[in-house]
């Protein structure tokens, strides 16, 4: 027996083992932070159910933020976790770095965000209105779901972040993508079949991750990330290009990148889409980061067609001209949605064709400018999508009235959209300057880069155009005679104040980018790209912030202030014109008069009309039809009338073994 | 460790009692129904139950080659070879078990008595194929458990069962040819060998041509007799006729069985690499021909008999590997397939109709929903359920052992487990399917009955069909029980994944001993029972 153990390299100790090093004394900021993770699943899970006792969870959140803030893994040394595992003789362990800190600080943060919502809209008044989470039968129930999805799904992704090894990083994901089932099942404003339909693609991805994973494990003899880099060079032609599309086809998948965009889920009821917006669609970023970027380097990936005898093949342009298209495609469809929710999951997908067309093309702009607009969405599109979908949570373009908004409401929704867009002076301004510094400066694209220029700026026209649509939406005064009989809801300080904290922060932001961009320096430096030349408003010698504010603001408020009094006068002026009738039906200090541009119809294109579901169907059933098709004619040619045909082939093939000498 | 040769004999002779009291209890059942009906249904369980105590009694502390034994003649070349170890005593109680779980309960039958014999006589044929040593005693098991089976599939009576016992009995025959040319060929091809006994013949470590043609017919008819492989046409017949308690055997446990003696016998690397190609090769085709018609699949025993066709490819493709580590993917395979299949199967004993049946069954029966969830996301491999790291280990042994055939297979297992995954998460989908109407079973849509955003109608007030189905659908209360067991154990054994893996090791490695070993032992162990007997 000894000897037979000896003989056996594997598996002669068992497939997994718990190492535990720490003791109570010894904590680190990092084990802190685990622990508060976990902590807060426990909260939830125990107390969850009673909405009094929410803001501990919010608190959860805030002591994973306190922790995390303490592990100086920003400017100082990489932290390693005090737990580890060996599973199959590899280490799993966790380590946090500037890259784990930057995408663990905007999990965080949504978190905390969506939980402050959660609470908001978990209150009778909103319960009501039917805001919220609207369950058939226990809402407490429902809303005890949502939290411990919510709790899991950070610590999920705080796992993911922190990972040391490719195993702990496919560990990770999976239990990332489960979480957010879970969380987008909790969320019934998300059709149940829509979450297990991610949950399938998601699923496929994780096996193309998978297969990418032991091909990579195959060559390096181990799944360390240092020592798959140093084995790149030794890896055959087809190995490599084998190991390039199993990572397209996973990461593309979860990233929703083209053509693999089917499983989109609809979401139309907040809290959920808050956190989903603002880091849950992209939390695959990090993978390619550390995949493409830091590990297997974007030289290996390109080189790979050329080893392969292709030279045309580069794989690398197939994925610039991927995010391209991903950026037309969703602005399109952006632009013919039919309901605010749809809107902005594409618009949501069209923004991630631009971060991925700038996490492809490299350098020191186009990195930074990729981070920099996972930090600028994050903070927009959480407001857009908790302000908006708060107040629309079933509206559709096409048969509902508008909707009033507050002043302060309003300023909130235009400053998440001009961040959006890429508008000075918020932090999506300097994302999108960065995409288009990198675009003009970087020799790999020689004269492809105007074409690319066309094509953002085309995705940047259309999707000024569907943001107005939504604008113009907003701003339209409820028509009680549309037969909508859904009132707009009151606005309360508990949902207010998380949004206007984000709004505040990209305007803060955009106008001192220096702190944002100090963090993007330290990522650069890690994943060995060439760093940032940053100052305090901006890019050292080329962008100034502060400077354009104060430009912008020049030139804008002597416009803007008094056509601004004059509406708010008109305002007030026209339910009087219309007698004490129309006084008590709307709030004139609260609520945005109706002005010429309300009272134009608001028609979205013709030709995409039902729009962004069909779509999805269509795309989908083209899927759905070829796997029936494909695993029909697996499944025939072994059946009855074809098994002797079967049985022929294998003994034909045993002799071609055979005679072939294996 | 069984020191003395009586000892040994003692300890064989339990062995066998356990093989042979099923099968005595079978002989004895129709005498017995017509003197006292009531005794002879309590007979076969009664049987089930000493067999095991039986099996129990040998414990399984086994020293690392277990315990070999032959009965006949010396040198005939038809002698049966047994070996009971730790993997054996394992299986060997899970068939009994397995059995047992699924015996007929309170349900009308034809011939009762005809019934029990049936299945007392494939335990019986189950136990000995977990015991056999050698391809020929392994054949003779399979062919006991063959009959039985046909036996079984023509209690119903009606005509689709006897269709489907005639398409078992004309494929069987073609896997009985099949399998005793293979055998002939393997038997022919050592006759040279200078090893003293047939069955140490053929296992003997050789790279033969005639050796691997044999090894290759033999592992086909196996396959179709087992309903193993690709080649089970006959299975389509049966899932439409066969009770489910018969598919949960044909399409779990026995298939187990059957790969595990071909793995011990012949495919521990002694055969050298065309033997393993070829059941790599039979093992993805399974995987992959069984997850696709997962997704095909319309009618609930079709979904979950084909669900262990591709387990058990998956099964087929780890012990292919060879060495320990494929074992060890193997036997970790194994045990995660014979929990979690039985307790789906004893869930699903009343569910013979369509899919679209179970429409909204999690509004009324939220448990065995929910243990239903647990067994899908382990099966299709869910971090940090046990059927991920079963899933994972036989991905990583893939990978080590570099490419050719290793990479189709590996993406033969990367294919059926997606096919899987998503045919579960369509199932599951329709269980929790809020609208208690039938809706269509169209994954191109997720459009929910009644949802406003999409125009469809609301739901109709009226009671409709599934409805009244929920009460006939519900499980046995034992098979809930077992279910909900089932579950914690999956739930506890991913703490004590440690420990477990530290058993399974220890199996994994009897499995993967070398052929050569084991003859020696049996060899030893006969002079020694000679000695006894003199």
């Amino acid at each position: 027996m000894t000897m037979l153990e000896a003989q056996l390299p594997w598996p002669s100790v068992p497939i997994a083992v718990l190492s535990v090093r720490w003791s109570w004394d010894a904590l680190s900021p990092l084990d802190l932070l685990f622990l508060a993770g976990l902590g807060t699943v426990g909260l939830a899970l125990v107390l969850g159910r009673w909405r009094r006792f929410t803001p501990l969870l919010t608190a959860g959140y805030g002591v994973q933020f306190w922790a995390l803030s303490h592990a100086n893994v920003l400017t100082g040394e990489p932290m390693v976790a005090s737990l580890a595992l060996r599973v199959l003789r590899q280490p799993v362990v966790w380590r946090y770095d500037s890259l784990s800190w930057f995408f663990a600080m905007l999990t965080i943060g949504a978190a905390f965000v969506t939980s402050l919502c959660a609470f908001s809209l978990s209150s009778p008044a909103a319960d009501r209105r039917s805001i919220g989470i609207r369950p058939a039968g226990n809402r407490t129930g429902n809303w005890h779901r949502f939290h411990v999805a919510l709790a899991l799904s950070v610590v999920a992704s705080l796992g993911l972040f922190g990972s040391g090894n490719l195993l702990a990083l496919y560990l990770g994901w999976e239990l990332v993508v489960w979480a957010y089932l879970l969380l987008l099942l909790a969320s019934p404003g998300i059709s149940a079949s829509a979450a297990l339909r991610y949950a399938g693609y998601s699923f496929f991805g994780g096996m193309g991750l998978l297969g990418a994973l032991a091909l990579l494990f195959q060559g390096a003899g181990s799944l360390d990330f240092a020592q798959v880099r140093q084995a790149l060079p030794s890896l055959g032609a087809l190995h490599g290009f084998m190991i390039v599309a199993f990572l397209m086809l996973g990461i593309g998948l979860r990233l929703t990148a083209l053509p693999l965009l089917g499983w989109r889920t609809g979401q139309r009821q907040p809290p959920a889409p808050v956190f989903w917006h603002a880091i849950g669609a992209r939390v695959g970023f990090y993978a390619v980061l550390v995949l493409l970027v830091e590990t297997l380097g974007f030289e290996w990936f390109s080189g790979v067609g050329s080893s392969l005898g292709a030279s045309w093949l580069d794989l690398r342009s197939i994925l610039i001209w991927s995010a391209a298209a991903l950026i037309v495609l969703g602005v399109w469809r952006a632009w013919g949605a039919s309901s605010p929710g749809a809107l902005l999951g594409w618009l949501g997908l069209g923004q991630t064709g631009y971060v991925l067309l700038a996490f492809s093309l490299g350098g020191s702009f186009g990195s930074a400018s990729g981070l920099l607009s996972l930090f600028a969405l994050g903070l927009a599109e959480a407001a857009l999508a908790g302000y908006c979908l708060f107040l629309l949570p079933h509206a559709t373009f096409a048969k509902s009235s508008g909707r009033g908004m507050s002043v302060l409401a309003l300023a909130v929704a235009l400053i998440a959209m001009a961040s959006l867009l890429g508008l000075p002076p918020t932090l999506g301004f300097v994302a999108k300057w960065l995409l288009v510094a990198e675009l003009l400066d970087t020799p790999l694209l020689a004269f492809s880069r105007w074409p690319l220029l066309g094509i953002a700026g085309f995705g940047w026209l259309l999707t000024l155009l569907a943001l107005l649509r939504l604008a113009r939406f907003v701003r339209r005064p409820p028509n009680p005679t549309s037969g909508d009989h859904e009132q707009p809801p009151e606005m309360s300080h508990g949902v207010m104040a998380p949004l206007l904290g984000l709004s505040a922060l990209t305007l803060l932001a955009g106008v001192v980018p220096g702190p944002a961009l100090g963090w993007i320096a330290a990522i650069q430096d890690l994943v060995a790209v060439p760093v940032l030349d940053w100052q305090l408003t901006g890019i050292e010698g080329r962008l100034n912030m502060l400077m354009v504010g104060l430009l912008e603001a020049a030139v804008l408020l002597p416009v803007l202030v008094p056509g601004w009094f004059m509406r708010r006068s008109k305002a007030r002026r026209q339910p009087l014109e219309a007698g004490p009738a129309a006084v008590d039906q709307g709030d004139p200090t609260r609520t945005m008069a109706r002005t010429r541009a309300d009272t134009l119809p608001v028609t979205p294109p013709a030709a995409t009309v039902p729009g962004d579901e069909a779509a999805v169907h269509t795309q989908e059933g083209l899927l759905i039809s070829g796997l029936n098709a494909l695993t029909a004619a697996v499944w025939r040619l072994t059946g009855f009338a074809s098994a002797s045909w079967a049985l022929a082939a294998m003994l034909i093939f045993m002799v071609y073994l055979l005679v072939s000498g294996r | 460790m069984i020191a003395s040769a009586a000892g040994q004999l003692d300890f064989a002779l339990r062995a066998l009692a356990a093989i042979a009291l099923p099968g005595a209890a079978a002989l004895t059942m129709r005498l017995l129904h017509g003197i006292w009906p009531g005794a002879a249904a309590w007979l076969g369980p009664l049987a089930l139950l000493s067999a095991m105590g039986s099996l129990l009694s040998l414990g399984l502390g086994f020293s690392p080659g277990g315990i070999g034994f032959a009965l006949g003649a010396a040198g005939s070349p038809l002698e049966l070879v047994f070996r009971v170890d730790g993997l054996a005593v394992v299986l060997g109680l899970s068939a009994l078990a397995v059995t047992l779980l699924f015996w007929t309960r309170w349900e009308d039958h034809p011939d009762p008595p005809g019934q029990a014999m049936s299945q007392l006589l494939l335990a019986s044929g189950m136990l000995g194929l977990a015991f056999a040593a050698d391809l020929v005693t392994a054949w003779l098991c399979l062919e006991l458990c063959f009959f039985s089976t046909c036996a079984l599939l023509m209690t119903k009576g009606n005509l689709r069962s006897l269709a489907a016992a005639l398409s078992l009995l004309r494929w069987g025959g073609v896997g009985s040819a099949l399998a005793a040319l293979g055998i002939g060929l393997l038997l022919v091809s050592s006759a040279g060998s200078s090893l003293p006994s047939p069955e140490a013949r053929l296992n003997q470590p050789s790279d033969g041509p005639l050796q691997t043609i044999g090894f290759a017919l033999a592992l086909i008819g196996f396959g179709t007799k087992a309903g193993l492989f690709a080649l089970n046409p006959w299975s389509t017949d049966a899932e439409r006729a066969a009770p489910m308690r018969l598919l949960a055997i044909v399409s779990g446990v026995l298939p187990v069985l059957v790969s595990t003696t071909v793995a011990r016998t012949l495919a521990g690397g002694d055969l050298g690499a065309a033997a393993n190609d070829a059941l790599l090769l039979i093992g993805a085709l399974a995987a992959v021909v069984g997850a696709a018609g997962l997704w095909q699949a319309q009618d609930i025993p079709a979904f979950f008999l084909r669900l262990g066709l591709a387990a058990n490819g998956m099964v087929a493709i780890a012990f292919s590997v060879g060495g320990a580590p494929g074992q060890f993917a193997a036997v970790a395979l194994i045990a995660h397939l014979l929990v979690v299949q039985t307790a789906v199967f004893g869930l699903a004993q009343r569910w013979s109709g369509a899919i679209s049946d179970l429409s909204g069954l999690a509004t009324r029966m939220p448990v065995t929903a929910g243990v239903l969830v647990l067994f899908a996301a382990s099966w299709i491999g869910i971090p940090p359920l046990p059927g991920f790291w079963a899933k994972l280990m036989l991905v990583i042994v893939l990978a080590e052992d570099g490419g050719g055939l290793f990479s189709v297979a590996l993406l033969a297992v990367l294919t059926a487990t997606t096919l899987e995954a998503l045919a579960w998460l369509r199932f599951l989908r329709l269980l929790y399917a809020r609208s208690r109407a039938l809706p269509e079973i169209d994954a191109s849509s997720d459009r929910q009955p009644g949802d406003p955003q999409l125009g469809d109608p609301q739901p109709p007030a009226t009671p409709v069909r599934a409805d009244r189905w929920f009460h006939l659908l519900r499980p046995h209360w034992l098979d809930r029980a077992y279910s909900v067991v089932a579950a914690a154990l999956l739930v506890t054994a991913v703490p004590l994944l440690g420990p477990l893996t530290a058993q399974l090791n220890s199996i994994a490695l009897e499995v993967a001993r070398p052929a050569a070993a084991r003859n020696e032992e049996v060899r030893d162990f006969a002079s020694r029972v000679s000695e006894v007997g003199g």
